[in-house]
């Protein structure tokens, strides 16, 4: 078969549209989705993902999940996967239709597919699966007698089925249309495609295999089980909808050669708007989220702070924004500068979602609450949709070698060592089970545990006020325990609190120096007397701060640009927190 | 004595070695080290090949040898996977004796044997099937759960149910009546709240709550007729622990009895009081004592390090569906320093097995738990500390000749539960449990659900998915139970 040069062109620019568009806006999306899995290379995992209906779509979409943990490459499998798509369906559609018409035709499932591969309740397995649909498709149609075509369609449906999972029900409706289009009066027989994956559907709820039809069938197999979204629907009904198109254009005369160059072109174009687009529009907290999760992961506190969104975020984001402020020894300077409401914006409750168990676990493990910390990581860990989460498992293996739990971190250890990108990781720790000496070693699970137990006492997690204040009397060395909880009482305006810390722990190795919202804060337990703010360790600078803030408030009433000027001059102090602030 | 093994063993391979065989050149002192540990285990003959690997040894054999057959095994990798006719010969030839296991491994071209460790096999045979769920070991949430049964003579698990067929809900607290396939119970939470009674192709979904009781009915224990069912009513929370992660406790707790024929659930004021925490029913095999735990009640969860379950009965006629007025306890917490659960009593009526733990409702999450055991002739106290370990062993259930238990243990790695298989002989002494065998010695390391409730079986249970999953989505399926408070005494 001659190779059609323009297509290839068409289809390599598609391609690197594509991996632009995903690794300009999306790459942190990627790395973020690569953590949520769990690959390893194990007779016993290949054997367990492969043997179920959809196992080998599952077993290679997780191969190539776990693979965006390098730089890029998370851009570049999706655009081939759905490079791929869109190629497949095309070698499908020129039995139809002339070739270079049916490029735009081809791009409709692949732009249908866009938003739903940016989603992280999506699984891969979906687009994999389309794949093997799209190659059987084109097996099925390159058979040119009938009766054998139809043999292989009813072989194809459940071997379809098998590998890919329900995409075998849309090989069954697109086979049955195509049938239709193109030979209407032989066409009848094909019904017995889907009639046979309604049967399988059926056997396989008797079997108790599913309990929904809409995972037997539909697309919804390759989505969080728990949410119904429809737009996993549009990439099917796209599918369909090419066939019917191609059918209508089947008449039409490839064009010559300068006007199929302009033909591609032209059905290039729409889908770079779209690209474009799309890429504008999409402006998903999650998706800071998913950046800000990569610097914390990485311990890139700066960055965390600079790419901070201060129009919007979410309580999930701010949480790690103060938590980068506190590994930089900034979160008393600082903490007002930020829209803090309550203790919710320092740590908030967990919503029982994995995203937010990631982001609390990482804060509860920074700050040293060893036991909130696991829990989180276990939680989130069995509530990733995948086969686990590769990220938290690492915190469960650091915690329990926290907590000498030595046996379990094992376990997670021995399960690392058999991944690809975390193997050398769980190695090196390996050497900390079962030896102190080693587990000495390392100054961030010996600082961690040091905070934790402390004369054979353990902390206890759960009031967290209290955890904190414990924390930071078993290891003065580690700030953050002390900086949170002092954050804590003054973002919920406890005073009280405040001051019996104070009294308790000011100027010791507990609470050696006093940051500004600190300092704010004494000038407000006794305003009138400025010897208590000298003793507490009140500079000069923030008096002359207050001074100004006092003679601005005694013009409330007579300064039209009040409000303005107390925002600019004073919006990231405590004063004006406690003043003007709702919590 | 070990020259005379030696040289015992010398001959053997010799003897091997005329015959082809490999022989050992020289001898290693001890044991070797092997994973899982089943070496002197008490095995039935109806067990499925106890696979192991040799920790930190890659090129091994093993020899087995029974009163007249020997094979031999060569270790992939360190793994020792043995052929399932060879085993079943040797356990079949060989029953009421030891079979003993050659472990030689090699280096630089020379092979060493180790002492050799030997399985005590016997001939009373273990219940087919054991059921479980399989479940995280996590604090409140779960994925995926399901209960499941594995045939004990193979290493074929398959399902019973799995909450997928229902939202990916709760399933728990399955239970059989007798150790009955055909006959039993579950419970489903959070969506299509409910249990599901199943007696042959009959199935219930029952609606357990009540105004007049405190929750849905929870722990389950059948009456030997299978007329009667007898649960727990139970608020049940959990807080942190400092050491063990969680600590899990009920704040109120009822026994009751529900009347299966009736639908109707029964209680008397002595086992469900609110100046106690009862829970844990169990009935006696002959069907006329009800055993149950029960504490004090106290103020959760700042006094629960005081929370101590007493072991108590009270008589109970199943004819009439009433109780006695007297409750007898049989351990006292207090005067134990120790706290009861899960009092299980064999089916001959000799044993009575229950976990002991320093204190509180849910002994899997203390690692004191141990298991304890009377002999209810004499009201002595077997011996058990070859059976307990280090960490939690918990659960426990009777096979139907009252000669195996299998029980809920931690010992592997300290959290995740797995199944272990021990057994009793007539006159309460017991062997070395053994962990369920798996094909792949590494199986336990990957996996990451805990073994829950483990409850041995007579057969194959059916797999009732579609129907169970069809009855519980209907709301006019769902039957409503009664409620009734006896106060009528013997």
């Amino acid at each position: 078969m001659k190779l059609n040069l323009g297509i290839v062109i068409f289809w390599i620019a598609v391609f690197v549209g594509l991996f632009l568009f995903f690794q300009w806006k999306y790459s942190y999306y990627f790395y973020y989705i690569e953590q949520l899995q769990l690959f390893l290379y194990t007779p016993q995992f290949a054997r367990e993902t492969i043997l179920q209906p959809g196992g080998l779509a599952l077993y290679i979409s997780l191969f190539c999940v776990q693979l965006y943990i390098y730089p890029g490459v998370g851009a570049l499998i999706t655009a081939f996967l759905l490079t791929g798509i869109g190629v497949l369906l095309q070698a499908n559609l020129r039995r139809l239709a002339p070739v270079s018409l049916t490029c735009l035709l081809s791009i409709l499932p692949v732009v249908a597919l866009l938003t739903v591969h940016v989603d992280m309740n999506y699984k891969v397995q979906g687009t994999i699966g389309l794949l093997f649909m799209l190659g059987g498709l084109l097996v099925f149609t390159g058979i040119k007698d009938v009766i054998r075509r139809l043999v292989a369609g009813v072989v194809l449906v459940p071997v379809l089925f098998l590998l890919a999972g329900p995409v075998a029900f849309l090989f069954a409706l697109v086979a049955l249309l195509g049938e239709g289009l193109t030979a209407p009066r032989k066409s009848y027989w094909f019904v017995i495609l889907p009639l046979e994956m309604l049967l399988i559907a059926y056997l396989s709820m008797r079997m108790g295999w599913q309990g929904e039809y809409r995972m037997l069938l539909f697309p919804d197999f390759y989505f969080e089980h728990l949410l119904h979204e429809k737009k996993l629907y549009y990439a099917w009904w796209a599918m369909a909808g090419s066939l019917v198109l191609a059918r209508l254009i089947k008449n039409m005369k490839e064009p010559k050669k300068q006007t199929a160059i302009l033909s591609y072109g032209l059905q290039l174009l729409p889908f770079c708007v779209v690209l474009y687009v799309m890429a504008e529009r999409d402006t998903r907290v999650i998706l800071d989220n998913m950046e800000q999760d990569y610097y914390v992961r990485h311990e890139q506190w700066d960055q965390v702070i600079q790419t901070f969104p201060r129009e919007k975020y979410n309580n999930h984001t701010i949480n790690l924004l103060n938590l980068a402020l506190a590994k930089k020894g900034e979160l008393g300077n600082r903490l007002f500068e930020y829209d803090q409401r309550g203790s919710q914006t320092l740590i908030s409750d967990w919503d029982s979602t994995f995203p937010h168990a990631i982001a609390l676990c990482e804060v509860y493990y920074q700050i040293g609450d060893i036991g909130a910390a696991q829990k989180l990581a276990f939680e989130g860990c069995l509530s990733s949709q995948y086969t686990g989460n590769v990220r938290l498992m690492q915190r469960l293996v650091e915690t329990n070698l926290i907590y000498g739990a030595y046996g379990v971190a094992e376990k997670y250890i021995n399960i690392l060592e058999h991944t690809l990108a975390y193997k050398d990781w769980a190695k090196e720790h390996r050497r900390y089970l079962y030896d102190e000496e080693a587990l000495a070693q390392n100054k961030t699970l010996l600082a961690k545990r040091k905070s934790l137990v402390k004369d054979g006492i353990y902390v206890k997690s759960g009031n967290t006020p209290v955890v904190f204040e414990q924390l930071a009397v078993n290891n003065p060395a580690n700030p953050l325990p002390m900086q949170y909880l002092v954050s804590m009482y003054l973002a919920r305006k406890d005073l009280k609190n405040f001051q019996r810390l104070l009294e308790t722990y000011a100027k010791t190795e507990v609470w050696p120096t006093m940051a500004i919202s600190q300092q704010e804060a004494v000038i407000v337990l006794n305003q009138k007397n400025p010897f208590f703010w000298i003793q507490n360790g009140v500079t000069t600078k923030v008096e002359k701060r207050f001074r100004a803030f006092d003679d601005l408030m005694n013009q409330s009433r007579i300064r039209p640009d009040f409000a303005t000027k107390m925002q600019a001059d004073h919006g990231a102090s405590f004063w004006h927190y406690l003043v003007f602030k709702k919590v | 004595m070990r020259s005379k093994l030696y040289l015992y063993v010398f001959l053997m391979f010799s003897f091997l070695s005329c015959t082809g065989e490999r022989t050992f050149s020289d001898s290693l002192s001890g044991q070797p080290e092997i994973y899982p540990d089943y070496a002197n285990v008490t095995i039935p003959q109806n067990i499925a090949p106890l696979n192991f690997s040799l920790v930190n040894e890659k090129n091994a054999v093993a020899l087995f040898k029974g009163k007249n057959y020997l094979f031999e095994v060569a270790a992939s990798d360190g793994h020792f996977v043995i052929p399932e006719k060879k085993w079943k010969t040797l356990l079949a030839e060989n029953g009421g004796q030891d079979i003993e296991i050659v472990v030689g491994v090699e280096e630089n071209g020379n092979w060493s044997a180790y002492e050799p460790f030997r399985m005590t096999v016997v001939t009373d045979p273990v219940d087919s099937y054991i059921a479980y769920r399989l479940i995280e070991p996590g604090y409140a949430l779960w994925n995926k759960m399901g209960i499941y049964q594995r045939e004990l003579a193979s290493y074929r698990q398959s399902v019973v149910y799995e909450s997928k067929m229902t939202g990916y809900n709760c399933v728990n607290c399955h239970s059989f009546c007798a150790q009955d396939p055909d006959k039993m119970l579950f419970h489903m939470r959070a969506k299509f709240p409910g249990t599901v009674m199943i007696d042959g192709d009959q199935i219930v979904f029952l609606d357990t709550k009540t105004e007049q009781t405190i929750g849905s009915l929870v722990y389950p224990s059948w009456h030997p007729s299978g007329k009667y069912v007898a649960f727990s009513i139970n608020n049940t929370t959990q807080d942190f622990h400092a050491t063990q992660r969680t600590e899990v406790f009920d704040t109120a707790s009822d026994v009751a009895v529900y009347d299966v024929e009736n639908k109707t659930i029964l209680t008397t004021p002595v086992i469900a009081s609110k100046g106690a925490f009862e829970t844990f029913p169990t009935f006696s095999p002959d069907g006329q004592t009800l055993y149950f735990c029960s504490a004090v009640a106290r103020k959760m969860p700042e006094e629960v390090d005081s929370l101590k379950y007493n072991l108590c009965s009270i008589s109970f006629d199943p004819q009439n569906g009433t109780f006695g007025n007297k409750v007898d306890t049989l351990i006292h917490a207090i005067e134990e320093n120790r706290s009861v659960s899960f009092p299980r009593i064999s089916p001959d009526g000799r044993w009575l097995m229950c976990t002991l733990s320093s204190y509180a409702t849910f002994p899997i999450w203390h690692r004191d738990a141990d298991l304890f055991m009377i002999d209810l002739q004499t009201n002595e106290t077997s011996d058990l500390t070859n059976v307990n370990s280090q960490e939690a062993d918990s659960y426990h259930s009777w096979s139907s000749n009252s000669r195996w238990v299998v029980f809920s243990s931690r010992r592997l790695d300290g959290l995740y539960t797995r199944p272990h298989l021990v057994y009793v002989d007539p006159e309460g002494k017991t062997g070395k449990p053994f962990v369920l065998p798996q094909k792949d010695t590494s199986y336990y390391a990957s996996l990451l659900f805990s073994y829950n409730i483990p409850e041995f079986v007579t057969g194959k249970i059916k797999n009732r998915s579609y129907p169970i999953m069809k009855k519980a989505k209907d709301p006019a399926q769902i039957e409503k139970v009664r409620f009734t408070l006896r106060n009528d005494t013997e």
